[in-house]
């Protein structure tokens, strides 16, 4: 049974399985690199389309969470022997220096002086537990649950991900439920200088539940959708004419032409005709897409000809060369996205945490690290133990000094009775 | 003359790869001579080969994707010796070293010679042709002789400077990229800086999709003019250069993170010293060799960012439309379209202009192009060492490959060949032009 257990204990709980899986996916990519020009989306939807490959990947959070399992049960052995408790485990396992010595401990002397030295101490029967700082093991938990909430969202996200592009026009129902009652009553855009974003997008939708509102950061949830507003357009009502045209055309198009001077273009079906769109910058300096006032240049090309070109005021009309164009009315567009993701959330909460788990370690590795030291007899023989999260030049030094101190005797200890300085025992 | 002196550093960097391979097998060293002697041959051969059979590309291609693989290897050996020495519980023993295998040896001298003599005879043959026997015999006692004269140099280097099996692979991967970086088609480091360039253009993208985050559109503008510095030529070049030195620096950590044996069973202070500071001394020598390789690295850097190539690249002649809306280039003017060169031009109208440039391929072929592509800052192109390259991205564009779309390929243009002149629509240019331009400048530092 333990050798059964042997492998799968091996695939999960090693210190190399992340690592390994990282490099796995490195290669990967570098390997997508030389046959796609888009390699990451290339490598994403591998991800998502091969079962093998988003096993790779789900082998880094199953590692960080058996990893983190096993971090803490050391730790609570660790923390029981220091409390004076017969260890569960080899002292080797949860120390990373033990030496046995020979003979009897003079505990009380031990105690005394490594409280010389700055240590926190417990004498426990045979047992003298030393230490001093605080532990790095809340970091690195926090680091592991990072990983692991990132890299599960990342799998979540990548294999499970649904987006859909949508256009929420004013007045038009909303579009995730097109046969519901939920209407789009009213886009607005208004300047607002935040942390990061200088405008606010409010898209109401007014339905039976009654009135929602979307904004652009952090995104709404609407029936388990993330409303994401991508880009701005307008959607004006087209009324063309041509000279060699027997009728003219009439329809509503969508131009996603927001912010001025990007443009998009119109074709007019089964007529060879194409007007490419573009929106002028305000002259008084509004914008227009808030204003509403707003003047798109145009250019009517025909087999990708240029044929006439000008600038048309929402509501106004143009006339030129036989060709007439004019716009009777608009509606504010907003090119969204509509995703499903559950994936979002845990790579939000990674975030967090290795924030958190940065903001513990630096001060705590910098200022106060762990360091602990153990001297324990059983059977005639001294068990001595150390440990040091940081500074362990200084930690070394006063751990030999004791152990000098148990070999020579408590009275003849350097035959002096300050404690030397842990520098000079190097 | 001048091809033993363009040989000159690319056979010091096999000098150095076969002292450093002596230095760390220093127990049968007639048989490494042999290996490397004829490995870097065989290099000789099988380079010359491949160059025959195959047009350059395809050969300084192949070359370039083994160098490229060791380097690789370079990664993965690093990172594994880091990832040793920071493991809990990791502690070295003193003198405690593998004695490397008679096959290691041989095989490490045979890889290295063969490569060093394919990138040897690759920078000989620029034009991507095979070379002469008489100059690649030459080239071969040369490499040969040099290998005897580094093994035997080798004795003079201080003893105390040891090599381990991760410096000695640092430094020979470092020595044959060091070669590669003195000939355009098998510098690594440029494309690697396009590589990251778009790693990173592609990750801030797909980050922004994942976490839902508004687009530049509702950005406050200084907050957005720093998310643009991540889509910058220079975060390309420092993020190479961190993958570029980055192995060196692992390897150069782990020896310097080793950590001191342990000395909790000796009772003698003076002996617990003198055990730590021999200790300190043998791993401060060790990290001669990887500061070495990491000097050589930076020095292929500097080759790669200020090659030694002389660009053609000729100043735009302004051209005009006709009556009915063409410009026409004569083939056989003051500019002989078909002299293999690359020809710029410039033509302005109403304000708008468009630079383009008409080009004979190797095949004899006519190509016009814009003298911009569809994905950089449009900062033109120049010609060298049967390539056009890119002068943003730096990319190596193959004389054969122009005129044919995608990547950074300059954007092709519709134009009609008569028999004595070259017309090409004087609209469409312009309109080509503006659509690319405009693509490539709505991302600050182009659209890579």
């Amino acid at each position: 049974m333990r050798r059964l257990l042997t492998l799968p204990r091996i695939l999960f709980a090693s210190r190399a399985v992340t690592p390994l899986a990282m490099l796995f996916f490195l290669l990967l990519y570098i390997g997508v690199a030389f046959f796609s020009p888009e390699p990451l989306t290339t490598l994403i939807s591998f991800i998502r389309n091969y079962i093998p490959l988003a096993a790779i990947l789900a082998l880094i959070p199953v590692n960080c969470a058996v990893r983190l399992a096993m971090e803490l049960c050391k730790w609570g052995k660790r923390r029981a022997v220091m409390k004076g408790e017969t260890a569960k485990s080899s002292l080797e396992d949860l120390f990373v220096e033990t030496v046995r010595l020979s003979g009897t401990l003079p505990l009380a002397a031990l105690k005394e002086r490594l409280e010389g030295f700055g240590y926190r101490t417990r004498l426990t029967g045979s047992s003298l537990a030393a230490w001093q700082g605080i532990s790095l093991l809340p970091a690195r938990l926090l680091f592991l649950a990072a990983t692991f909430c990132l890299f599960t969202g990342i799998l979540i996200s990548t294999t499970t991900r649904i987006s859909q592009r949508v256009a929420v026009i004013e007045g038009e129902p909303f579009p995730l439920i097109p046969e519901g009652s939920d209407r789009v009553e009213r886009i607005t855009f208004a300047d607002r200088r935040g942390f990061f974003l200088e405008k606010t997008l409010s898209v109401e939708v007014a339905g039976k539940d009654g009135k929602k509102e979307f904004g652009i950061y952090p995104p709404a949830l609407y029936h388990g959708f993330f409303v994401y507003p991508r880009y701005l357009g307008v959607a004006p009502l087209i009324r063309f004419a041509a000279p060699d045209l027997q009728a003219d055309f009439e329809t509503h198009v969508i131009l996603m032409i927001y912010p001025p001077g990007k443009e998009d273009s119109a074709n007019i079906p089964n007529t060879g005709y194409r007007i490419v769109f573009s929106m002028a910058k305000a002259d008084d300096g509004d914008d227009p897409f808030h204003s509403g006032r707003m003047t798109l240049l145009f250019r009517i090309l025909q087999r990708d000809k240029p044929v006439t070109s000008g600038t048309l005021a929402m509501g106004g009309e143009f006339e030129g060369d036989g060709y007439r164009l004019s716009f009777p009315e608009f509606r504010r567009v907003v090119a969204t996205d509509l995703v499903r993701d559950h994936g979002v959330i845990p790579i939000w909460a990674g975030a967090l945490f290795f924030s958190a788990a940065l903001l513990f370690w630096l001060p705590v590795r910098l200022f106060f690290p762990r360091r602990e030291m153990l001297f324990m007899e059983t059977a005639g023989v001294v068990h001595a133990c150390s440990r040091a999260e940081g500074g362990r030049v200084r930690h070394g030094g006063v751990f030999l000094e004791a152990l000098d101190f148990l070999d020579a005797g408590v009275t003849v200890a350097k035959g002096q009775d300050e404690p030397l300085r842990a520098e000079e025992l190097l | 003359m001048m091809s033993a002196l363009k040989l000159m550093p690319l056979l010091l960097a096999w000098g150095g790869i076969v002292a450093a391979l002596a230095r760390y097998f220093p127990a049968r060293r007639t048989w490494l001579l042999i290996s490397c002697a004829s490995s870097f041959v065989g290099g000789l051969a099988g380079g010359n080969l491949l160059l025959t059979l195959f047009k350059g590309e395809i050969a300084s291609g192949a070359v370039k994707s083994l160098v490229g693989m060791c380097f690789l290897c370079l990664w993965v050996v690093a990172l594994a010796a880091f990832y040793r020495v920071t493991g809990s519980g990791g502690r070295s023993i003193p003198g405690e070293r593998k004695k490397p295998y008679m096959s290691v040896a041989s095989g490490a001298a045979s890889l290295a010679g063969l490569l060093a003599g394919a990138i040897c005879v690759c920078r000989l043959a620029p034009q991507g042709a095979g070379v002469p026997l008489l100059p690649l015999f030459v080239l071969g006692v040369a490499g040969a002789l040099l290998a005897a004269v580094a093994i035997g140099v080798e004795r003079f280097v201080p003893a105390d400077i040891t090599v381990t099996g991760e410096s000695l692979l640092a430094l020979i991967v470092s020595l044959l990229l060091f070669a590669s970086s003195f000939s355009l088609q098998l510098d690594l480091f440029s494309p690697l800086s396009m590589k990251v360039m778009k790693f990173i253009h592609d990750f801030v993208h797909q980050f922004f999709e994942s976490m839902l985050m508004p687009d530049h559109l509702f950005f406050r503008r200084d907050v957005w003019e720093y998310i643009g510095y991540l889509f910058g030529s220079s975060v390309g070049f420092w993020g190479a250069l961190l993958i570029w030195f980055a192995p060196v620096i692992l390897i150069c950590a782990a020896i310097r993170l080793e950590r001191l044996p342990s000395v909790v069973h000796i009772r003698q202070g003076a002996q617990r010293r003198k055990l730590l500071a021999a200790f300190i001394r043998e791993r401060r020598c060790r990290l001669t060799v990887p500061c070495f390789a990491m000097l050589i690295l930076g020095v292929a850097v500097y080759n790669s960012r200020f090659p030694r190539v002389e660009y053609w690249d000729p100043k735009p002649v302004a051209v005009a439309m006709n009556a009915s809306g063409e410009i026409v280039i004569p083939k056989k003017a003051e500019i002989d379209l078909e002299d293999g060169k690359l020809h710029k031009y410039l033509f302005k109208q109403g304000g708008r202009e468009a630079r383009f440039m008409i080009l004979s391929t190797p095949d004899g072929h006519l190509t016009v192009t814009l003298d911009a592509c569809a994905i950089c800052k449009p900062d033109g192109y120049g010609q060298a060492e049967g390539a056009v390259i890119c002068y943003y991205c730096k990319t190596l564009i193959p004389l054969e490959t122009v005129g044919k779309p995608g990547g950074c390929n300059p954007v092709p243009v519709p134009f009609k060949v008569g028999a004595d002149r070259v017309s090409i629509d004087a609209m469409t240019i312009l309109n080509r032009w503006s659509e690319t331009v405009t693509t490539t400048s709505r991302i600050k530092g182009g659209g890579k």
